[in-house]
């Protein structure tokens, strides 16, 4: 997978090298991450279900995951985009993302994404037979 | 004004009150001043009216915290610093977990303390850790304190390159920047062990961890009855020095019963008498008579008699014996067989002479053969005086037996009248002796072997004499002198009596001082640890009594009588883990804010684990509280407090937290997380990022300021109505979106979008529903604004809103 935009941006955010982005870069890498995953989602329903795909909402598409990619890349899938989508919320009384749990789950990310595509190629075949 | 100078007042107007006689009265104040000054009043010196305040100590000084700067200690790497501290006010300091929120707290401790209470109960690995690993350059911790003098003083303490001993640092101190010698370096900075203005979870947790003599010596300085304890300490040094003379005595008249028991003579009899049952009581000068003189009054006399046996000589009869037995030899050689003829001869002579005298010659009348004529007469006349002077020989040794006989007579009743009483006197002391000599004295005649029983007898009178002298002076030298002994230390003790009186009579009217001042003190505190239970307490069902401070020495302990729903116990056993923790603000923050304590500022570290969420108003209020006379510095892991403080409208500075890779720690002030949101959305906007991901990011930092500033107004709406807090945050709790949220802060519920969107055009101008949607859509990658214009009006949205 060629590193996109927004994973790299997220890599210099957590390297601290960009400037002017400050104390910002917790919750923004966070955004980032999962924008990462989402566009790797995208990627797996054009191929595997297009209708699926045009869904707007996050929620069904995570639950349909676990049907169409399995279970347990379904269930890491799912728990990533939640922990992302957490870190990026502002919630009361909590306070942004730490750095080791963000590079946990960036670490988490390259693994799902790398298997979420190489499961277009592995059992895209089922699928069109 | 001065700690000591105030306790001093204290102490007069308690004794005044108390209506202590003047001198015990001056007796306490003196003991107050010092060991010179309580001498001098004890020598009878007069007391001065205040003390100096060169003697009590001066001023202490009042300090702020200006800036704390630290680098590479504990999880802060490269030098932070933060700087412009308000000086009175709330400043809260939000970070996450490990976000090097804590190593700054820590820092300032350590600064302070040279140790830290994290560390002082924790096995050394905890210790070790003092030092950050990224960072390579020296560790230093540096504090810019400013007194309330104007004066900067600047706290430096730096570790060499590389070190791992924590105690290897240099401290330096300046002074409106001049540096000041080691040895200057004010009293105050080493007071932070007695008023601890550091709280962190550890010291809350001490009201449980601690053993109740520690929470004792916690909270026994504060009350700074110290000088008190001191004064008390002269005195009784003083006392005791009385105390033991008196001891002293009472044991050694116990000891002399004892000896004196042992003289089997009068005099010790004599002696117990003098001394009688009780110390107190003692005939001294009978005492000190009997020691002095060597002899009971009953056995003066038989003493006497003994001595004058022995240093008197004794006559001798011998030669007077020997005398009378020449006399008498001589007088019976004069008187031999013929004297008597001789005498009749002589006689017969001169009548014969006289009768020749008359009658002339003629024949002899007697033989009338023989013829008296001259011749005759001539021979006669011879013979008559041979004969007469015979006779004259004979009564001269009449004569000298005679007197020798009166000089034996004289001498047997000299030594009579000598010997006779002296048995007389000895006989119950020296029977056997004595009877030998009045035999041999009765016995005592012309005979020498008489007189050889006397002296013999004598002799031995003599010898026992001197034995039994000898024997009662020993019997007596100890004893004498443990008289003496005691007589002189019985005096000094009657002549202590009236300052002793003085110091017992000075240390009761200081116990009673110094238990009303401390009542009162203590009265105080506990009465402000109330007030800070009383609202850190809310739904809590115990209620806390006034705190107690207990017993003396191993027995010291803190008592905190409580109520749980009215039934009376110990708050220790009914709290729970949080109420424990409210319970230590409760106790601790007075110590910190002490009006003696030389610090204008406390940290509190984590005061929010484990409070219910009720709890935090509270504690927002006690800080608040606080903070309008302290500066009151607060580090914190959740957004809980921020937003009660937010909330109740509390006036407060705060500032984030955050920690990067490599222990850089990053602290950004801010008043509002939407404010923190926007400026972060603002650098991002002049930032060199790709544009998809800076679109992204900037539209995230403005929904979340969105949500933020809605949720606040949804939170003080439903707070200002009197909803349960639980309920708010549950209601909160269910929305995600930044619409839904939208609803709630303008509605108070979820309404429809239309209905949304409507209200944002009509209130807040037609670009508000606009931005809102714009900023919804770009999370799924979707450009409908300009990102600056996104910014402006998300800033403008957000101000409508507040």
């Amino acid at each position: 997978m060629s590193t996109s935009v927004y994973l790299s941006t997220a890599d210099l955010l957590l390297a601290g090298v960009i400037r002017g982005a400050g104390g910002a870069w917790p919750r923004a890498c966070a955004w980032l991450l999962r924008h990462e995953l989402e566009m790797a989602m995208d990627r797996f329903w054009a191929w595997a279900c297009p209708d699926i795909g045009r869904t707007t909402a996050q929620r069904p598409k995570l639950l349909l995951l676990r049907h169409y990619a399995g279970p347990e890349l379904g269930c890491r899938a799912g728990y990533l985009w939640w922990a992302l989508s957490r870190a990026g919320h502002h919630h009361p009384y909590e306070l942004g993302i730490t750095a080791g749990e963000l590079a946990r789950l960036r670490t988490e990310l390259i693994d799902v994404v790398a298997l979420l595509d190489r499961a277009q190629e592995r059992q895209g075949r089922a699928f069109t037979q | 004004m001065n700690d000591t100078l105030v306790l001093y007042q204290e102490l007069t107007h308690h004794l005044r009150h108390a209506a202590t006689p003047h001198a015990a009265a001056d007796l306490v104040l003196a003991a107050f001043h010092g060991d010179q000054t309580l001498d001098a009043v004890l020598a009878g010196e007069s007391l001065l009216p205040t003390p100096e305040a060169a003697e009590v100590g001066g001023d202490t000084p009042q300090a702020f915290l200006e800036e704390i700067r630290v680098a590479g200690f504990r999880g802060i790497g490269q030098p932070v610093t933060v700087g412009r501290l308000p000086k009175s006010r709330l400043t809260v300091f939000v970070g996450r977990n490990g976000s090097g929120k804590s190593s700054l707290a820590e820092a300032v401790e350590y600064m302070l303390t040279e140790d830290s209470l994290r560390w002082a109960q924790r096995p050394p690995a905890f210790r070790d850790g003092w030092r950050n690993l990224h960072h390579r350059s020296a560790p230093e911790i540096r504090l810019g304190l400013r007194l309330d003098s104007g004066e900067k003083v600047t706290l430096h303490r730096t570790w060499p390159a590389g070190t791992a001993d924590l105690d290897a640092s240099t401290l330096t101190t300046t002074r409106d920047g001049m540096e000041l010698p080691p040895g200057q370096v004010s009293q105050w900075t080493g007071n932070a062990a007695r008023y601890r203005p550091f709280l962190s979870a550890r010291d809350l947790e001490r009201v449980m961890t601690a053993k109740p003599s520690e929470l004792y010596d916690a909270i026994a300085p504060l009350l700074g009855l110290g000088p008190l304890r001191e004064a008390d300490a002269r005195l009784q040094r003083r006392r005791k020095v009385y105390d033991d003379r008196v001891k002293a005595v009472k044991a050694a008249f116990t000891e002399l019963r004892e000896q004196l028991g042992k003289v089997d003579d009068d005099r010790g009899r004599d002696a117990l008498t003098a001394l009688g049952t009780q110390a107190g009581r003692a005939n001294l000068t009978r005492l000190a008579d009997l020691a002095r003189s060597d002899t009971a009054a009953s056995e003066e006399h038989a003493a006497a008699a003994a001595r004058r046996l022995t240093e008197q000589e004794l006559p001798d009869l011998g030669p007077a014996l020997a005398a009378l037995t020449d006399a008498e030899t001589a007088l019976r050689t004069a008187t031999g067989t013929d004297s008597g003829a001789a005498h009749r001869a002589a006689e017969l002579l001169r009548g014969a002479l006289d009768l020749h005298r008359d009658r002339g010659d003629g024949p002899c009348p007697v033989c009338r053969v023989g013829t008296l004529d001259p011749n005759w007469r001539t021979a006669a006349e011879e013979e008559v005086t041979r004969l007469a002077a015979a006779a004259e020989a004979v009564r001269a040794a009449q004569q000298a037996y005679a007197n020798a006989e009166r000089a034996v007579d004289r001498l047997i009743g000299d030594i009579r009248r000598l010997l006779e009483p002296a048995a007389a006197a000895l006989a119950t002391h020296l029977p056997t002796q004595c009877t030998a000599v009045r035999d041999a004295l009765a016995a005592l005649g012309p005979g020498p072997a008489t007189w050889d029983r006397v002296t013999a007898a004598h002799a031995d009178l003599v010898t026992a004499a001197t034995d039994w002298l000898a024997q009662r002076y020993d019997a007596w030298r100890e004893p004498g002198a443990a008289i003496r002994r005691w007589v002189d230390a019985a005096t000094r003790v009657y002549a202590d009596a009236p300052a002793l009186a003085l110091l017992t009579q000075a240390r009761t009217a200081l116990d009673k001082a110094d238990k009303a001042i401390r009542a009162e003190r203590l009265g105080s505190f506990a009465a402000q640890s109330n007030r800070v239970w009383q609202k850190l307490r809310q739904e809590s069902n115990v209620e806390l009594h006034h705190l107690r401070m207990e017993g003396t020495n191993n027995t010291r302990r803190v008592l905190f009588p409580a109520a749980a729903d009215g039934v009376e116990t110990n708050a220790l056993a009914v709290m729970s883990q949080g109420e424990l923790h409210a319970l230590g603000l409760a106790v601790f923050l007075p110590r910190a804010c002490a009006e003696a304590s030389p610090y204008r500022f406390v940290i509190i570290d984590d005061p929010v684990q484990s409070m219910d969420p009720s709890k935090i108003d509270g504690l927002a209020e006690v800080l608040r509280d606080v903070a309008l006379t302290r500066q009151v510095i607060v580090f914190t892991h959740d957004d809980r407090l921020p937003e009660a403080i937010r909330r109740l409208d509390i006036e407060a500075d705060i500032r984030q937290v955050t920690r990067r890779e490599g222990s850089i720690v990053e602290v950004r002030k801010t008043c509002d997380p939407a404010d923190r949101y926007l400026d972060d959305a603002r650098a991002l906007v002049a930032a060199d990022i790709p544009d998809e991901a800076k679109y992204l990011m900037v539209a995230g930092f403005c929904r979340s300021a969105i949500e933020s500033v809605s949720m606040d107004r949804y939170r003080a709406a439903q707070h200002h109505r009197g909803t349960p807090y639980q309920q708010i945050q549950d209601a909160l709790g269910g929305i995600h979106t930044v619409k839904d949220r939208l609803s709630l802060g303008l509605f108070g519920r979820i309404v429809p979008r239309p209905e949304l969107f409507a209200r944002l055009d009509r209130d807040h101008g037609t670009k508000a529903s606009r931005t809102v949607q714009a900023v919804a859509k770009a999370v799924h990658g979707d450009r409908t604004m300009p990102v600056a214009a996104m910014v402006a009006n998300t800033a403008a949205l957000v101000s409508g809103l507040r």
